[in-house]
């Protein structure tokens, strides 16, 4: 049985995340008075990319594009078959420094500029996922995805908080869209990857956050399956609007102040709730 | 003299003689003693004549040996060799050479004007005099050989012979060529004595042989930075020596046997527990740990190969040997190992941060290898039993990746003349053979599921019972793949006006290509390599089961985890296929579109902070180190004995 719900949350992750983006869109829309475009819309645009000819300005440029996606689903998989999480985690963040490897092979002043903001970027966010990951384990006992099984909302809440400046780096969301700002540097990382190509990356960044997400799904369990389900997507809805109104609510920081926060924010966060769950096992124990 | 190897250890052990008994000690034997002839036939080389067919013949002497070792010491059962004998009669010969190396290390001193060289140095003299006056030496074995002892000798000939061979190509026009590899010769024979020797007299002379092998060779070009820099290596690891030997006079005076440290698990009094915080100091000397660093940094004005060798097969391996060797002691007080997770994981936090700022490739590398020592440290220092498998990992895939990284850098510099990372802009088209290997000993350093990878994995997941040293090294992790990712990004785009394709010349792809097929073999054999060397019964000094039997060679089990590690590896095949299948098919290439702006621009990289922020950065570093290591001499025994 377990095996079918892995198969199916392996197809339905990446699914999911490009519906999240389709509703994204939309909300988005909204909130700035237009009307928005099809939930589908991810769905269209990647397969209008795949459809076009593939164009690329050098042969390295590409070969990381399929590396970035290799890994990415690879990490997904990791997950998904209920593995150890930090392997999944460290999979993934291999495939963040191929982006950053594939836009470095261009010489283009935008490209360039984007590959090192995106290192920054996983000098901002990877720390703090990763300490979330390490008290997750600390507190249950195992690396494994398939073995989470408690309420860790009620034990780690703040956790589950230095989620959100992960996540908005993770989806380029303001404050924190350093890499591919639209604005300043023409979606700086990607800006010289195009049609098939482009869409490759399109796809591994779909995979890329069905792990952020899942990992932030282990957060929540309750009993019975059915609740669990709908309690872990409640809470992503939850941590996924409120990344939307941030978004729509800030400007662009720059690139110190990003790693200040996160590294501010996430350290303290996770660092008092584990300290705090620990004085309390020690006082009831 | 014949000295005679004992091959079964359980019949030994039952009847308290040796039965099967064979003549294979002199093939251990030969290890320290034929580099070190070989050494002294260098030295005739006067003038700039290569002294080729020795140093050739010599790593093909050493690799026969080293593999014939292997070969016996493998069989099903066999764990270790004492070498009995009567190697004692030579103590003397011993005793003689470390008070000439006290000598020769007070005139060093004394000719440079270096006051505390000098102040040191007479003291071990007239300790090592003291130790050898007022106490009686044990009668036992003095050397003996067992699988982790094993391990350091493959990794020492090994690599360290591929280095020399190297060294042969890159040294082609300089004048000493005779010293210089009279001195490599003579390090790989020290270093091999060191990881036999079983008693701590014995340990302590090729100790200090490796500081003068270093001193020497980091001086080698004779420039008065050359100097400067072997001045401060000498000044550091003397420092580490006279805490060896302080150590072993506190020992000595509480009749601690010299062969078997365990005796001091019984003791409760305060100077023989001081000798395993001093012995531990020793080790950070040794392995360029906070606040000792700076020696390993400086040392790279010394050419390439001499870098190689201290960072892979040598020098800094030693420190880390001696820590393992002690891990059963350690894993005893866990105050210690709070502080080994400590200095380990501030170290690893400083070099992470001091290397974002290097553009000197070399300078990278030497963080790295500072960082990546720490990693061993703390895998010594976590309260699991997996913890000495992740130090077996990452010190046996660091010494292979590490030699790779600095080999090509040395080729790079000896091809182009510049080795800092932001003259390598256009390497993979101008040099692809050099920018693939580049590419590759940074993957096995960086990316799953490679060794050092898997090890850093094992550390961490154990680190999940003490959180908190988690917070520490987490921005490490992440900083690791900023500053290779920012070099390798530079090698990966083209000049502005790319020049043609470069070949590269044997001497240097050979040896190259050695270590990068090593390389890949040993991640393909990562379980079963672990289980050779971690699943024996019973090793000297250490007493627990390392490797958990009956694992899977598919998988590596960790602290609450599982490294699919055939799995991972397939999808990196997998992925090179695809890659190299899918970008192979004819299509036009674009010029880049950047916005339809210019084209010439000048790239250069991002370094995240000033010049004088680093100075800042690492004297705070190195003020948290001398306390740290001020705290590793007081505290443990406060709170072992104080207060229980």
């Amino acid at each position: 049985m377990i095996d079918i719900y892995a198969v199916v949350l392996l197809a339905l992750g990446p699914l999911l995340i490009a519906l999240m983006m389709g509703i994204d869109r939309r909300i988005t829309a909204r909130m700035q008075n237009r009307v928005g475009p099809p939930l589908l819309q991810p769905f269209y645009d990647l397969a209008k990319l795949f459809r076009k000819d593939p164009r690329s300005t050098n042969r390295t440029q590409v070969s990381f594009a399929l590396a970035a996606l290799a890994l990415q689903i690879g990490a997904w998989c990791v997950f998904a078959l209920g593995g150890d999480l930090l392997v999944a985690f460290f999979v993934s963040g291999a495939a963040s420094l191929a982006v950053a490897l594939g836009a470095f092979s261009t010489r283009s002043a935008y490209s360039q500029l984007g590959a090192q903001r995106e290192l920054l970027q996983v000098l901002a966010y990877e720390p703090i996922l990763f300490l979330a990951i390490i008290a997750l384990a600390w507190y249950n006992g195992t690396f494994m995805a398939d073995l989470q099984d408690r309420n860790m909302l009620v034990i780690l809440p703040l956790v589950v908080l230095a989620f959100i400046p992960i996540a908005l780096i993770k989806m380029q969301k303001s404050p924190f869209d350093l890499a591919t700002a639209h604005q300043e540097l023409v979606s700086g990382v990607y800006v010289e990857y195009s049609g098939p190509y482009y869409g490759i990356l399109k796809l591994a960044q779909w995979f890329e956050l069905a792990l952020l997400f899942g990992i932030l799904s282990l957060f929540f369990w309750d009993g019975t399956l059915w609740m669990s389900v709908l309690g872990k997507l409640a809470m992503l809805i939850v941590i996924y609007f409120a990344t939307i109104l941030i978004d729509n609510s800030t400007a662009r920081l720059t690139r110190w102040d990003m790693v200040r926060l996160t590294w501010t924010y996430g350290f303290i966060f996770v660092g008092v709730n584990v300290l705090f769950v620990f004085i309390l096992q020690e006082v009831t124990a | 003299m014949a000295f005679d190897v004992v091959t079964d250890i359980y019949r030994w052990a039952e009847n308290g003689t040796p039965v099967d008994t064979m003549d294979g000690g002199w093939l251990v034997l030969g290890l320290i003693i034929l580099p070190a002839v070989l050494s002294l036939l260098c030295m005739t080389f006067h003038s700039g004549r290569s002294p080729r067919w020795v140093v050739i013949i010599a790593v093909a002497a050493i690799w026969a040996m080293v593999a014939a070792v292997a070969y016996l010491m493998l069989q099903p059962g066999y764990v270790q060799y004492p070498i009995p004998g009567t190697l004692a009669d030579y103590d003397l010969a011993i005793f003689v050479l470390d008070l000439a190396l006290a000598v020769f290390f007070a005139y060093v001193g004394w000719t440079r004007r270096n006051w505390p060289i000098v102040a040191m140095a007479v003291t071990i003299f007239i300790m090592t005099v003291y130790l050898d006056v007022a106490f009686q030496a044990d009668q036992v074995d003095r050397l003996l050989l067992d699988r982790f002892g094993l391990l350091m000798l493959i990794i020492t000939n090994v690599v360290g012979g591929t280095i020399c061979l190297f060294a042969l190509k890159y040294m082609e026009h300089d004048k000493a060529k005779g010293r210089f590899f009279a001195l490599m010769l003579l390090f790989l024979a020290v270093m091999n004595g060191a990881v036999l020797s079983m008693e701590l007299t014995w340990l302590f002379f090729f100790w200090e042989g490796t500081t003068f092998c270093s001193y020497a060779l980091i001086a080698h070009e004779r420039t008065k930075e050359a100097y400067k820099a072997a001045d401060r290596a000498l000044l550091m690891t003397l420092f580490g020596a006279l805490c060896f030997s302080v150590a072993m006079v506190l020992l000595a005076s509480a009749k601690i046997p010299f062969h078997n440290l365990m005796a001091l698990q019984g003791s409760s009094q305060y100077l023989p527990f001081l000798a395993i915080p001093l012995l531990m100091v020793a080790a950070f000397t040794k392995s360029a740990q906070l606040p000792f660093q700076s020696w390993l940094v400086g040392a790279m004005v010394a050419p390439t190969p001499v870098s190689a060798l201290l960072h892979s097969a040598t020098m800094v391996n030693l420190g880390v040997y001696l820590a393992y060797r002690l891990w059963p002691l350690i894993s005893e007080f866990s105050s210690l190992q709070t502080l080994l997770l400590l200095v380990g994981g501030t170290t690893f936090l400083a070099s992470t941060v001091l290397a974002l700022r290097q553009s000197d490739a070399k300078r990278v590398l030497a963080y790295s290898t500072i960082g990546t020592l720490a990693l061993i440290f703390m895998s010594l220092g976590v309260s699991s039993d997996y913890g000495p498998a992740a130090a077996v990992l990452l010190l046996t895939s660091h010494a292979v990746a590490k030699a790779i990284l600095f080999m090509t850098v040395g080729a790079i510099k000896h091809e182009t003349g510049s080795q800092d990372v932001e003259d390598m802009e256009g390497l993979l088209r101008e040099r692809p053979f050099l920018a693939y290997s580049l590419y590759l000993g940074v993957f096995l350093m960086l990316l799953p599921p490679f060794g050092v990878f898997a090890g850093k994995l094992i550390l961490v997941e154990a680190l999940a019972e003490q959180p908190w040293a988690a917070f520490i090294v987490a921005i490490g992790f992440a900083g690791m793949i900023v500053y290779y990712g920012k070099w390798l990004g530079r090698t990966l785009v083209d000049k502005g006006s790319p020049s043609p394709m470069q070949r590269t010349s044997n001497g240097i792809t050979l040896p190259l290509g050695f270590l990068i097929v090593l390389g890949i073999s040993l991640v393909l054999l990562t379980v079963p390599f672990l289980q050779q060397m971690l699943q024996v019964e019973y090793m000297v000094l250490l007493g627990n089961l390392l490797w958990p039997p009956g694992t899977g060679w598919w998988e590596l089990p960790l602290d609450g985890g599982l490294l699919p590690l055939y799995a991972l590896l397939a999808l990196m095949a997998l992925a090179f296929v695809l890659m190299t299948r899918w970008v192979r098919r004819p299509e036009q290439a674009t010029t880049a579109y950047a916005c339809g702006e210019k084209m010439d621009i000048t790239i250069t990289g991002q370094y995240l902070y000033s010049e004088a922020n680093e100075t800042k950065f690492r004297r705070a570093f190195e003020i948290i180190g001398v306390l740290l290591v001020a705290a590793l001499l007081l505290v443990p025994y406060i709170i072992e004995e104080v207060l229980a």
